[in-house]
């Protein structure tokens, strides 16, 4: 049996390319394996840089909101809920408590199903199309009720500066309870097929793992590192919203391997559910901006920066807007999940079966649109530069580089 | 080992009517408050251009018409650009647009004008000439 | 009844589909898969993902296109045998976007290769993309009928495309 650390040397490179009927997004994974185990993997990404942070800086803070909350597709609402909350902490401003009960109403919705997409696209990678196609016949109702709150099934653009955008009326709630009520039945059959079908044990358990200390050492975030024992998220260790008056548990397993982080996103759904139910009953009445028309929100910004800091369904999430008083902003810094997942949890498929990486990859839940940053390769004189992100604030320099 | 857990699922759809919606694509309506394809009510607006400053993808312009014996700026969409966040319906200062649950439809040309000023103005001086 | 005539024939009851992002935000792309799903079915219409790019008689294009994917993107549609279909889905494949202006990608994606047809809508619906879909296959057939009608006797080899044109 060929081992790792064997004598011969007959290492074959595996480009995973761009184009996989596998993966949805472009990203190039490179691993060199000798007969049928990993010896190195490596991610090359790059294909998906659009150029928000500089695009963001020339177009209004109103304009913003739309813009960033196309980073991402699939967790679009929290991307605009992070931008808006930076803006808010620079402006200094209060949100009315009926706007913070119907932000956390979309940002549940959507946490709901984005983990029913990942369990799906799991069951799709290990063969399994049965389970496959019925999670996603199940979700469909999950994407009804997002379009009967917000107006579209997937882009939400529920979230304003101060508040939201579209108010909930009362006929609406007994819709929402209906289907919410079909999901959590179903959701108590997929996890006894998930916690006891042979077929998913045998292909997901002891696969892919990560210890407490090696998952602490990576910085790693999300389910993925609380499937690894650590009790991090940001709802629990700093609210906003209308987190610190909602009760939920912060649900933790200590396996560490793939079958853990899917147990851990299962039990966030159960979770959510109940979120959802609490705010329906519980919704305060007022009004849902700060002004008396939408139409009287300010133009003016004062000096000063403000962050934001919000958990989606993948990690935490950071956001960093600086304004020098104009309309529009000075610099606007984004640090999602999926950078530090991808990057950094490559670890996890040393030593591993060829076969078993489709798997391991998919249970970090990556989402490339998230991740790019960039680093600039001078190709005249052969080096790579890496730019910190104070340089990159300076127009003049970056527009030097790239013109 | 011991079977599937999803043989009972699988059994019980064999029987049963199939979920798909069976009517062709056209005809699925979206909910009541869909963002769908929206236009101007020509009557009402009044020129001040705060839909297209406002709009995030640039889809909005504004073309001149010859009105009488003044010459004033309408504003025409165009739906390969838009985006379908309704901020310029939000913005305007006399509510001029018209909105509906429509979905917008393919087409081969990339440039999708459906509702243009010109045409409109047009069909208004042609009515009350003729009338 | 040459070879022409029996590809004719198949290609109007099962063509199949190839997906490729070229840089876009996924909205587009969970609803491609969405409209695989049972609620919209579009294997009635023989519809299915194709895994090769020999294999496939549409391709769908989401995203913009960024300067590093335009590449990957001509090589797979050189590809494709003829006759081929190009679709482009979504608000950032036909014009950009949001994102118009920027400095790392070609807004739109037909500067890198000719489309066929183009779906609105940010996302669109996957009943609007079925809709395509079906206008597709219906361009699909008349370009199988002007390739007998020229004569050309097989479907085209490597890296040739025998009625198209590139910009």
């Amino acid at each position: 049996m060929v081992t790792a650390n064997s004598d011969e040397k007959y290492v074959v490179e595996i480009p995973v390319g761009p184009q996989h009927p596998a993966l949805h997004e472009p990203i190039s994974l490179r691993l060199k394996v000798e007969g049928e185990q990993v010896v190195d993997a490596h991610v090359v990404s790059g294909y998906n840089h659009r150029g928000i942070e500089w695009l963001a800086e020339r177009k209004t803070f109103y304009q913003d909101i739309f813009l960033v909350a196309r980073t991402c597709g699939i967790c679009n609402a929290v991307h605009g809920a992070a931008y808006v909350q930076a803006v808010e902490d620079l402006m200094g401003i209060e949100v009315p408590p009926r706007a913070k009960y119907l932000r956390v109403l979309v940002m549940e919705l959507e946490r709901i199903h984005s983990h029913m997409l990942v369990l799906a696209v799991l069951a799709e990678v290990l063969g399994f199309d049965t389970l496959f196609m019925l999670m996603m016949r199940d979700r469909e109702r999950v994407m009804y009720l997002k379009e009967l709150v917000t107006g579209n099934r997937v882009h939400a653009d529920f979230m304003f500066i101060g508040g939201v955008r579209r108010d909930l009326p009362s006929d609406k709630k007994d819709k929402i309870l209906k289907h919410i009520n079909y999901i959590e039945e179903r959701m108590k059959h997929y996890e006894k097929i998930w916690a006891e079908d042979p077929i998913i044990l045998k292909r997901t358990q002891g696969v892919g793992v990560a210890s407490r200390s090696q998952a602490l050492l990576h910085s790693l975030v999300g389910p993925v590192v609380r499937g690894s024992g650590v009790r991090s998220d940001i709802r629990l260790i700093d609210p906003y919203d209308a987190y610190d008056e909602i009760p939920f548990n912060v649900v933790t397993r200590d396996e560490g391997d793939t079958w853990a982080r899917m147990m851990v996103r299962i039990g966030e759904i159960y979770e959510s559910i109940n979120m959802v139910k609490y705010v329906l009953e519980h919704l305060p009445s007022g009004p849902i901006i700060p002004w008396k028309t939408i139409k009287a929100a300010p133009r003016r910004f004062p000096i000063g920066e403000g962050i934001g800091r919000v958990e989606a369904p993948r990690g935490e999430l950071l956001y960093h807007v600086v304004s020098d008083g104009k309309p529009k902003p000075y610099r606007v810094k984004i640090r999602t999940p999926s950078l530090l997942n991808i990057h950094n949890g490559v670890f996890m498929m040393l030593d591993q079966y060829i076969a078993d990486i489709p798997a391991i990859f998919a249970s970090f839940d990556p989402c490339i649109s998230c991740m790019e940053r960039v680093i600039v390769v001078d190709n005249k004189n052969n080096r790579v530069l890496r730019i910190p992100w104070r340089k990159l604030a300076d127009r003049e320099y970056v527009e030097k580089i790239f013109r | 080992m011991s079977l599937p857990k999803i043989l009972g699922d699988t059994l019980k759809n064999l029987f049963k009517k199939p979920i798909t919606l069976m009517e062709p694509p056209e005809k699925i309506e979206p909910v009541e408050d869909y963002r769908g394809i929206h236009r101007v009510d020509y009557d009402k607006c009044i020129s001040c251009s705060l839909c297209a400053i406002e709009c995030p993808a640039l889809a909005i312009t504004m073309v001149p018409i010859q009105v009488g014996d003044k010459k004033k700026r309408y504003p025409k969409i165009d739906y390969g650009k838009c985006v379908f966040c309704y901020r310029c319906v939000e913005v305007c200062p006399v509510d001029a647009y018209i909105v509906s649950n429509k979905k917008p439809q393919e087409d081969t040309k990339r440039v999708m004008i459906l509702y243009s000023p010109e045409e409109w103005f047009k069909k208004k001086t042609s009515k009350s000439t003729s009338s | 009844m040459g070879l022409i005539s029996v590809i004719r024939w198949g290609v109007k009851r099962s063509p199949w589909l190839l997906h490729f992002n070229t840089g876009a935000c996924n909205g587009c792309d969970i609803e491609v898969l969405a409209a695989i799903t049972p609620l919209y079915d579009p294997e009635r219409y023989g519809v299915k993902l194709a895994p090769s790019p020999r294999h496939a008689d549409i391709i769908v294009v989401t995203g913009l296109v960024t300067k590093k994917a335009a590449e990957r993107l001509k090589r797979i549609y050189d590809q494709i045998p003829e006759p081929k279909v190009v679709v482009a889905v979504g608000a950032c494949a036909i014009s950009g976007g949001v994102f118009q202006g920027s400095y790392s990608h070609y807004s739109g994606v037909d500067r890198v290769i000719p489309v066929d047809v183009y779906i609105p809508g940010c996302p669109p619906r996957p009943d609007a993309i079925l809709k395509g879909i079906i206008r597709a296959v219906e361009i699909l057939e008349e370009k199988a009928k002007k390739m007998e009608e020229l004569g050309v006797s097989s479907p085209s080899r490597v890296g040739e495309s025998a009625t198209t044109q590139t910009s």
